[in-house]
């Protein structure tokens, strides 16, 4: 794949899905604020633990993509140099 | 609340004779629950690797009697709601024709087989994630969140994104990004899924007492997660390529399908009657979630 397209993918990909769990996380700001005191930390727990590893997993995402290619370099001398 | 299923086994076959022993203790498994799980197992293998057909078969069976065991405990623990519930009251024990300890029995007795066959002709690390997955479904989702949360959905649905990790570790004895990706796929697939099941069983959960979004935040904010959470799988679907885990076949079919579920879950968020939308996103869902896992394999054999 092209890398400028690759990027494209990859930018256009990783800010559809922060701008995903950033609505959710609204939405999930409103909700919570209509539910008992008593369970409200629990509920944000629960909204804001896949946001921590959404987050975590698109860096790990990004290392992976901007990774350079590993180049592997053979160093079998050729014939010549073995006589020499 | 009731507790039913206290009924002998005899009073069971005179109450619906066409019902063999055979086929309640299948129907306790959830076979067609099943079916998905098995592909979102057995595909990973095909992706991570060449396993062999030995392998493959193992880990179908272990999946499916680790499945079926969750299951079954969960009819065990859900017995005094299944019987308020049309879709669920005519299951084993609400209907009658087993008795709840037996069931309870049945479901350990499989996950210990599961584990053991797993764990033995297979590897550890693939009846850890197994049993894993057993035990979040069995008490996260179902004794604790499904009663008390609205988001029991969201929590509880990475019980059903365990099985990519098992057919993954199975093949490689390992976890990676890739892997990370299939659970998050089945993860973030679950609230649009079920929520869109939700939205049209809302009578059925209220009497139930099963605190779902609809019910607890409204349709609006319902539909609003819905969408959103559609958007974030879409994106996820598509992130593989980008790390070269998957080509331009995958990628072409998680545009078109994701394409498809978005374009019916904002039907779904438009909709005054939302309810035809909502079965259709529900059906097609699970077509979703099947054809993207085989366009992995397919992609990843080219």
């Amino acid at each position: 794949m092209p890398s400028l397209l690759a990027a494209a993918l990859l930018w256009g990909a990783v800010a559809a899905a922060l701008a995903g769990q950033v609505m959710i996380l609204r939405s999930s700001r409103r909700v919570i604020g209509r539910t008992p005191g008593a369970r409200r930390p629990i509920e944000w727990l629960f909204a804001i633990g896949p946001a921590v590893v959404l987050v975590v997993v698109l860096i790990l995402t990004w290392h992976a993509a901007t990774r350079p290619p590993v180049l592997r370099m053979d160093v079998l001398p050729v014939a010549g140099e073995l006589r020499s | 609340m009731s507790a039913p299923g206290h009924g002998s086994l005899a009073a069971a076959g005179a109450a619906k004779p066409s019902r063999t022993l055979a086929q309640d203790l299948v129907s306790l498994t959830k076979p067609r629950i099943i079916s998905l799980l098995l592909l979102t197992t057995i595909a990973p293998m095909y992706v991570a690797g060449d396993p062999g057909l030995g392998t493959v078969l193992l880990v179908a069976l272990g999946g499916y009697l680790m499945a079926g065991g969750a299951n079954a405990v969960n009819m065990y623990l859900d017995r005094d709601i299944d019987h308020v519930m049309a879709r669920t009251r005519l299951r084993p024990i609400p209907s009658g024709r087993m008795q709840a300890r037996f069931v309870i029995a049945f479901g350990v007795l499989l996950a210990t087989a599961a584990t053991w066959l797993l764990a033995a002709l297979v590897n550890v690390l693939t009846a850890a994630l197994a049993l894993a997955g057993f035990y979040f479904y069995v008490f996260v989702y179902t004794r604790w969140l499904k009663r008390t949360s609205p988001q029991n959905i969201v929590i509880g649905g990475a019980a059903g994104a365990f099985p990519p990790l098992v057919g993954w570790a199975a093949v490689t004895g390992r976890l990676d990004l890739t892997a990370l990706y299939l659970f998050l796929i089945i993860f973030y697939w679950t609230p649009p899924h079920f929520w869109a099941l939700a939205l049209n069983k809302q009578v059925d959960y209220g009497n139930a007492h099963v605190p779902m979004a609809p019910l607890v935040w409204g349709e609006r904010e319902t539909k609003d997660q819905m969408w959103w959470y559609t958007v974030l799988l879409v994106a996820l679907t598509v992130l593989p390529v980008t790390f070269g885990a998957f080509g331009l076949v995958y990628l072409v079919s998680a545009l078109v399908l994701g394409g498809v579920l978005l374009a019916g879950v904002w039907r779904v968020r438009v909709a005054a009657d939302f309810a035809k939308p909502a079965w259709w996103v529900y059906g097609y869902s699970l077509l979703y979630l099947a054809l993207l896992f085989v366009a992995m394999v397919v992609d990843a054999q080219l």
